[in-house]
């Protein structure tokens, strides 16, 4: 499964960490700096594997950890509307 | 013609700007800000081709309808106003760089509603030309102190007029009141310096033949010498939330940078997308202001007798932490 930012979500890196701001509904949402590094590797590959893969390389984290903790952020995101399926990008 | 100087912007106004000091262009130099009014038995019907609205609200006794000119590049505003029955139409040009006024009034000797009105100019319609030209713009009160500028947040009736006249009354400079212009140049986030007057709640004994918003606030004048310097740094911006019991201690919360660019976000003097990109690019400005500005919240006790407690709470608070560099 592809994702990708839909138009109107703003991203601004501040202090190493993030605020992301879905413009329409006037909502933010702060991302620390894992979270702010996520966001980052799902905006350029648009994979959870890539991110995962990304996440491993930099932090000190295994891979299953990884992976269940960006599970939960993606969750999060796609509920808030901040990301969403490739598919429904254009909608 | 009337020239001011305003937020570092040259103002040439067809209408006296009340409060004010006249300070006149240079020979040959042409104003920033343009600023026309023009009274009209029947202010003309908005013209909706070419514009999109952006935002409308409606209050007891008066309407708002903002719109945008269709094109990106050329940004302009139209606002359709009616308040205690009057009518305006004001455009506010490409760049902000001037504010056209067709105000509908029978006679321009209504003293009262000249006030109003250049009350309305120096305020909210500047502060939205400012915005068309690439100023961040809070709502906000703000005074200099040794240390460099203080901003006061909130909503309107939070007290951050009160607690700045409080502190310009105990002898610091006051900058501006409800809007902390940001400077486009200064190397470090700095305040403009705004209309030298306050607007404060009637005192109703006093205030009988004064002219009054529709929040029933009144325009009182403030000294301040002749602008002499373009900016000041900002050393700290304060959010006014709600109020702690009385007898509770004053309380300054200090913010993480993700949580001060979400706050300053929302406490911008326009939320609407009055330009393509505008909400990015004050998202941008405002970051850097996170990074650089301590900003916090302040829990302070209720009461008129504690503000002179809390008053000095903020600029000991501020003076510890030194000027900014």
């Amino acid at each position: 499964m592809r994702y990708r930012i839909p138009d109107g979500v703003l991203f601004q890196t501040v202090d190493n960490e993030a605020v992301v701001l879905h413009v329409d509904s006037g909502h933010y949402f702060g991302l620390n700096v894992v979270a702010t590094r996520s966001w980052q590797l799902l905006a350029e590959h648009g994979t959870e594997e890539a991110v995962v893969a990304g996440l491993v390389e930099e932090f000190d984290v295994d891979e299953t950890t990884a992976h269940k903790d960006f599970a939960q952020l993606l969750q999060d995101l796609l509920g808030r509307g901040l990301v969403v399926p490739e598919a429904d990008a254009a909608a | 013609m009337f020239d001011y100087v305003l937020y570092s912007q040259r103002i040439r106004s067809s209408f006296p700007l009340h409060h004010v000091p006249e300070q006149p262009l240079a020979p040959g130099a042409l104003p920033d800000i343009q600023v026309t009014v023009r009274f009209d038995a029947n202010v003309a019907t908005s013209n909706q081709s070419g514009w999109t609205l952006v935002r409308q609200l409606e209050g007891r006794g008066w309407s708002l309808r903002t719109e945008r000119q269709a094109s990106a590049t050329d940004s302009a505003l139209r606002l359709d106003v009616t308040s205690t029955g009057r009518r305006s139409v004001v455009t506010i040009g490409p760049h902000g760089s001037s504010i056209d006024i067709a105000a509908q009034l029978s006679t321009e000797t209504d003293e009262a509603y000249s006030e109003q009105l250049s009350g309305w100019i120096t305020g909210s319609l500047l502060a939205q030309a400012l915005v068309l030209r690439g100023h961040a713009v809070l709502h906000a009160s703000v005074v200099a102190t040794p240390a460099g500028a203080v901003a006061f947040l909130g909503d309107s009736g939070h007290g951050k007029s009160s607690l700045a006249a409080h502190l310009v009354q105990a002898g610091y400079q006051f900058v501006a009141d409800d809007h902390l212009v940001l400077s486009r140049n200064a190397a470090a986030p700095a305040a403009l310096f705004g209309p030298p007057r306050l607007r404060l709640v009637a005192d109703p004994a006093g205030a009988m033949e004064r002219a009054r918003d529709a929040d029933g606030k009144v325009y009182v004048p403030v000294h301040r010498p002749t602008e002499r310097h373009r900016h000041v740094q900002v050393a700290a911006i304060l959010e006014l939330g709600g109020y702690l019991a009385e007898e509770a201690p004053v309380y300054i919360e200090p913010l993480a940078a993700t949580a001060a660019l979400a706050l300053l976000m929302r406490h911008r003097f326009v939320q609407a997308e009055v330009y393509d990109g505008a909400t990015a690019a004050t998202l941008r400005q405002l970051a850097k202001v996170a990074a650089d500005v301590p900003v916090y919240r302040l829990h302070r006790p209720r009461g008129l007798d504690r503000l002179p407690d809390v008053a000095s709470s903020i600029v000991k608070h501020i003076a510890a932490r030194g000027a900014p560099s």
